[in-house]
């Protein structure tokens, strides 16, 4: 065999050898066990090394796909025999093997014959230059935020004064969101069993840029955004009082029941860090806006009664006070730039059919030394 | 001509004529109500002078031969009922005749009065009449006869629109009849031509066409044809009403002296100028278009568009009739002054823009303890549902909430309850809070003093001192004001040379003042500039206020009222909507957002960091209110506001955060560490570009309301006062006195009791040389949350200091000597590195300045 350069182990390195692209698999390895391990680790790592693996795919795919049309396409270089098996033809072998298909160099030493390997290794490439590119783009693009809120006016998406979930990648462009406004929250009915809410998207000038009516399961689309409505959330203000002496007064957060209790479908805990030994719950019917309270202090009764926002919202029991003194209705709607998995989805396939034809179709090549008979006698 | 001049009519009574009317044209059993279905209607005749015509039994008056009686109109879904028409030729022996067969709805009854020979010799209508199902007779009221005018060119057109129904419904002829466009004979002018047929002047054919050639002449521009120049001079200057053709906004198109239905939002969509000179101008020089107020950020009517009904809740000028509302003209355009219902008996409140009183009287008569319960606005109200039901407390029937911090309320706030002059914190609203600006004659001295040139000597008389309080209670100077002022009651002076960053975490870079005792005017922590509504004088202690301060109804017009640096205000804003929340003022005067440097607080309250180096200018800025040493702690008792280690995240605000999750949760401004402010009163500074620091919001988004909300953690209101108690963070119960506490979870405990004289419990007390610099035997207090890992139970989110009965010093002392100044340059004092409860008021050794709760 010949002796290999510098220079030409370095390319070989580069553009053609399989084992090279395994050092891109440290980083997402690290990354795996971090998380696994609960450790801190950056997002932007994992980014670095596949935007170097897509440099690197790159160029790999310019280099295969510049072969392609070329008779030769491994290169006399590219993987010789490590064991050389000698058989001695005569010199007719070289037309054969031509008339076979196989197309030689220039020395004639050196011939190989077309094969679906080299396409499906540049096929491969070009599968993992789509996926890489698609996943680089799309991370460095992501967007994603959980907000809650009513009907008012719009909330801008850009994640300032935002509380909640927010991700957002490098180019996700936040501030040319549209702002999101809640029109109507429909409570659940034959139509919407868990409910809707009717958005509306607005620019920054304030006009309406689409509208739509989003439910669990049913997300509206627009500008590669996904508005998904995931639940509606209440908060109740309740006060009870003995005397001017106010026993508790807080938002109480109240979450879907799984089952109904009676009427009511959502509940909520009173106990809190700031309301000491008041204990007990409130169950809520959002038609009808009335909430049960049951409240303990120290184990013992402060009030049980039902309240209605719009109706009988103060009752007194006892020397207690009780009093419903707001609503809040949230809409939470998670917000979400899809992935281009369309594009991942055929950088998947490209790729492992790529594979499977460079697994399937081996190269043909042969290379031709030539001696005398009467030496090799 | 003699039969036109209504004015000269005298009446006679003719039949009264009961039209008694059954559902779906079944007979006449209904007049006695067994037909649920049905309803009937009565109605008076009269005729004009000179008929000679008078009631008589079992026949019609003499002249007259029949009465022919036209029902048209819509039902409640504005669809067209049958058409009745009944012809009686007698009475019986009351004089009453019956016309059956009407449907329930709101109808027009036209009554011709025919001869013999069947000619009309009278004419007359009843428009808008609610015919309701049951026994009861609908009132249509007097029906004026008169003898008819004939207009030759437009009688085709009356006799095929007999029947026709007008854009509200009722009756095109009976409409148009009573308009001057028919009854102006003598208008020849602007004839037109139609295909080589001309008509003159107004009428069916004067705008129509003789041939339906325009099928609406407003927007085809023919009301300018005649109008053009003669406008009334409040159009003058309206370029949307005129310049587009949009004179049936306003004007029913056959009877223009109606307005269209919608009256309300649809006429004052557009402002009018009452100005001779016709100029538009959106203030009260004239009518501002206000419908569009309603869209603003916050305002009044929320959850869908104003309806003329929830105008009439408010306004006098609006009453209903049969249903419908109207314009009540003996309000409407009654001079220049607006007429506001009380919404408890439905008398009038008269603002022409400077009763203020009568103002605060009406917002009262709403925002109280059982809202408006007046027998008018049920009358307009019962039944309506705008979002929510109508009740008292909700008096629009809106949804009761706001785009802003979207929580639905149970009824409107009751603030004329949190007025209560007996009420432990109340703005001075129903009554002064305190009777005197200045405390003691030795303490009137020292504020005349620091500027004499400037300054008046008060007189005794506006001195507590020998005097008696709000209560009769003899004012003991000597008790009530124990420590005399020194005068040392803002910042001393600044250390040179600055050793400390502005944003660094220790050190003060001034130094401490002695103790005193004054009012917040002598310790010149109000504005000097503002003037309330209806005063002569700056804010003080003693001052009384209106609505309109706080709220915008006091910007109900440019130059209504100051804005906190004195100018007067330049914008029109009002109590229908405000690009601000809440309906409230900011302290520039503009109809804009408020955020921490132009709340409305700092109209009255001095407030706001220095612009730039807040170091470098101790007397400006929001440490003149609340002193602050640097981002972590103030510098102690250098305040008339006993408030200590005071964060700068007590000042986050969240106002334009959306929900009521991000107002309390993050500030708008990102991170407030460098604290660049500016007091609102030099207003036209710029944000700072560091912010607030974020996680320390309320639901108001008001940062002042952190501390101060009469006791209520997350209620509404609390500002205007109250009467609540509360455990302090040191485990004493305490009414909410100074407002305190607010919506933070922040416990105040003031050192010593709200007389800071109480020293009983010395586990209240500090221990000399518990820490260098601070004497023994001085009362702990300070601002506590309700625990450090405080889940925020409540709609704010604070939880920096824990819950501790234990009084603990505020320690981590990484600075060289007390922070009093006594120690040179490096005296950089201590910081609390940890999260203990800030109990060092007492401790931090400066400046007291306080007040008693009364005087």
């Amino acid at each position: 065999m010949r002796e290999t350069s510098t220079p030409a182990a370095i390319k070989k390195l580069m553009l053609t050898s399989p084992w090279f692209l395994l050092i891109f698999l440290v980083i997402p390895f690290y990354i795996v066990v971090g998380i696994k391990l609960h450790l801190h680790v950056s997002g932007d790592l994992l980014l670095a090394n596949n935007a170097c693996f897509l440099l690197l795919v790159a160029v790999r795919l310019i280099w295969y796909a510049l072969r392609l049309g070329r008779d030769i396409r491994y290169g006399a270089d590219y993987r010789p025999p490590r064991n050389l098996d000698t058989l001695v033809r005569p010199i007719e072998t070289k037309p054969e093997l031509a008339a076979a298909g196989y197309r030689f160099d220039a020395q004639g030493s050196y011939g190989e014959k077309r094969d679906l390997g080299f396409p499906g290794t540049t096929l491969l490439y070009a599968g993992l230059l789509l996926l890489l590119f698609f996943g680089t783009y799309d991370y460095l693009r992501e967007y994603s935020i959980m907000v809650r809120t009513g009907v008012g006016e719009p909330m801008p998406l850009d994640g300032k004064g935002l509380a909640g979930q927010f991700e957002a990648g490098g180019l996700a462009a936040t501030s040319s969101l549209p702002q999101l406004q809640v029109k109507s929250q429909i409570l659940p009915n034959a139509q919407w069993p868990q409910g809707a809410t009717e958005i509306a998207l607005i620019d920054k000038d304030h006009k309406e840029l689409a509208t739509g009516t989003i439910a669990p399961g049913k997300p509206f689309r627009y500008g590669g955004l996904d508005f998904h409505m995931i639940r509606f959330i209440f908060d109740t203000l309740i006060v009870i009082r003995e005397g001017k002496s106010i026993v508790y007064e807080s938002f109480v957060k109240l979450l879907p029941l799984p089952v109904k209790k009676g009427e009511f479908s959502y509940f909520g805990g009173l106990a809190n860090k700031d309301s000491g030994a008041v204990k007990g719950g409130a169950w809520l019917n959002p038609e009808k806006r009335s909430v049960l309270v049951e409240a303990t202090l120290d184990g013992k009764k402060l009030v049980d009664t039902q309240l209605e926002l719009w109706g009988e919202n103060k009752k007194v029991q006892g020397k207690y006070l009780a009093s419903l003194e707001g609503i809040a209705q949230w809409s939470e709607i998670r917000v979400a730039r899809g992935r281009h998995r369309s594009m991942l989805m055929i950088g998947a396939a490209l790729a492992l059919l790529g594979v499977v034809m460079r697994l399937v179709f081996r190269p043909k090549r042969v290379w031709l030394n030539e001696r005398s008979a009467t030496r090799d006698n | 001509m003699k039969q036109l001049c209504l004015h000269k009519l005298h009446y006679l009574l003719l039949p009264v004529l009961l039209m008694a009317m059954t559902g779906c044209g079944a007979n006449s059993s209904a007049l006695n109500g067994a037909n649920g279905g049905s309803g009937s209607v009565t109605a008076k005749l009269v005729i004009g002078k000179g008929a000679a015509a008078k009631a008589v039994a079992n026949a019609l008056p003499a002249g007259i031969a029949s009465l022919q009686f036209t029902v048209t109109g819509s039902d409640a879904n504005g669809n067209a009922i049958p058409v009745v028409r009944n012809t009686i030729t007698t009475t019986d022996s009351n004089g009453q005749g019956t016309v059956t067969g009407i449907y329930p709805g709101q109808v027009t009854v036209a009554v011709k009065a025919l001869a013999a020979n069947n000619t009309v010799v009278y004419e007359g209508f009843a428009i808008n009449v609610t015919v309701a199902a049951g026994p009861t007779p609908a009132n249509a009221g007097t029906i004026v006869l008169s003898a008819p005018l004939t207009k030759p060119q437009d009688a085709n057109c009356v006799a095929c629109h007999e029947t026709t129904l007008d854009v509200n419904g009722q009756n095109l002829v009976a409409d148009f009849k009573q308009s001057g466009h028919y009854m102006n004979l003598s208008w020849t002018a602007n004839p037109r031509s139609d295909n080589g047929v001309v008509t003159t002047g107004a009428g069916c054919a004067g705008c129509h066409g003789p041939s339906h050639n325009d099928v609406n002449p407003a927007t085809s521009g023919r009301c300018y044809e005649c109008h053009g120049g003669n406008f009334y001079p409040s159009h003058l200057g309206n370029a949307v009403a005129i310049q587009n053709n949009n004179c049936n906004n306003c004007h029913q198109p056959h009877n223009t002296t109606q307005f269209v239905q919608g009256t309300c939002v649809a006429c004052h969509a557009v402002g009018q100028d009452a100005t001779a000179s016709g100029s538009f101008v959106d203030d009260n020089s004239g009518v501002r278009a206000i419908t569009a107020e309603f869209s603003k950020r916050s305002h009044h009517i929320t959850g869908g568009s104003p309806k003329d009904e929830q105008c009439a809740v408010c306004h006098l000028e609006g009453k209903v009739v049969n249903g419908i509302v109207m314009v009540d003209s003996a309000y409407h355009m009654k001079g220049a002054a607006i007429y506001l219902r009380n919404a408890d008996t439905d008398a009038a409140f008269v603002w022409s823009g400077t009763e203020h009183t009568n103002m605060d009287n009406f917002c009262f008569s709403c925002h109280d303890s059982n809202g408006a319960t007046s027998a008018g606005i049920a009358a307009i109200m019962t039944g309506k549902n705008f979002g929510g039901p109508f009740s008292p407390t909700n008096p629009f029937a809106d949804t009761l909430t706001n785009g802003y911090d979207q929580v639905a309320r149970a009824g409107v706030v009751d603030v004329k309850t949190a007025f209560t002059t007996s009420n432990a914190s109340h703005h001075a609203v129903s009554g002064q809070r305190y009777k005197y600006r200045f405390s003691t004659a030795a303490n009137a001295l020292v504020w005349f003093n620091r500027d004499p040139a400037h300054r008046t000597m008060p007189a005794a008389s506006e001195i507590a001192e020998g005097h008696t309080d709000l209560d009769g209670n003899a004012i003991d100077a000597a008790a009530d004001f124990g420590e005399t002022m020194t005068g040392d009651y803002s910042l001393g002076g600044q250390l040179t040379p600055l050793t400390t960053p502005k944003n660094g975490t220790t050190g003060s870079n001034f130094t401490a003042k002695g103790e005193g005792e004054s009012t917040l005017y002598e310790a010149e922590k109000f504005v000097g500039t503002y003037v309330p509504l209806g005063a002569s004088n700056t804010v003080a202690d003693n001052s009384t206020l209106h609505c309109g301060d706080c709220h915008t109804v006091g910007q109900w017009k440019a130059g209504s009222t100051t804005n906190a640096d004195g100018s007067a205000t330049t914008v029109a804003i009002g109590a229908h909507g405000s690009a601000n929340e809440y309906l409230l003022r900011n302290s520039l005067g503009t109809d804009a957002l408020h955020n921490n440097l132009t709340y409305v607080c700092f109209n009255c309250h001095k407030a706001g960091l220095a612009a730039g180096n807040w170091f470098a200018a101790p007397t400006l800025g929001f440490g003149v209110l609340h002193p602050v040493q640097n981002k972590n702690q103030v510098m102690g008792y250098a305040t008339a506001h006993a408030i200590s280690a005071f964060h700068i995240q007590c000042l986050a605000d969240s106002a334009n955060n959306i929900g009521a999750t991000d107002r309390l949760s993050k500030s708008w401004e990102g991170d407030k560490t460098t604290l660049d402010y500016a007091p609102a009163v030099v207003g036209g500074a710029a944000l700072p570009a560091g912010g607030s620091d974020a996680n320390y919001g309320n639901i108001t988004g008001i940062a002042c309301t952190n501390c101060h909300n009469s006791g209520l953690r997350s209620s509404f209101g609390g500002i205007h006062g109250g009467d609540n108690t509360y455990t302090d963070g040191l485990g004493r119960t305490q009414k909410s006195y100074r407002f305190m506490p607010g919506m933070g979870n922040y416990r105040y405990a003031p050192p010593g009791g709200w007389d800071g004289k109480d020293v009983s419990n010395p586990k209240f007390v500090t221990v000399a040389g518990n820490a260098a610099g601070i004497a023994g035997g001085k009362p702990m207090g300070g601002c506590y949350t309700n625990g450090a890992v405080d889940t925020n139970p409540g709609y704010s989110s604070c939880n920096h200091h824990g819950t501790s009965t234990t009084p603990v010093y505020g320690g981590g002392t990484t600075g060289v000597g007390n922070g009093d100044g006594t120690n040179g340059a490096g005296d950089t004092s201590k910081t609390s590195a940890t999260w203990e409860p800030t109990v060092r008021e007492a401790t931090a050794g400066n400046a007291l300045v306080t007040r008693p709760l009364k005087y």
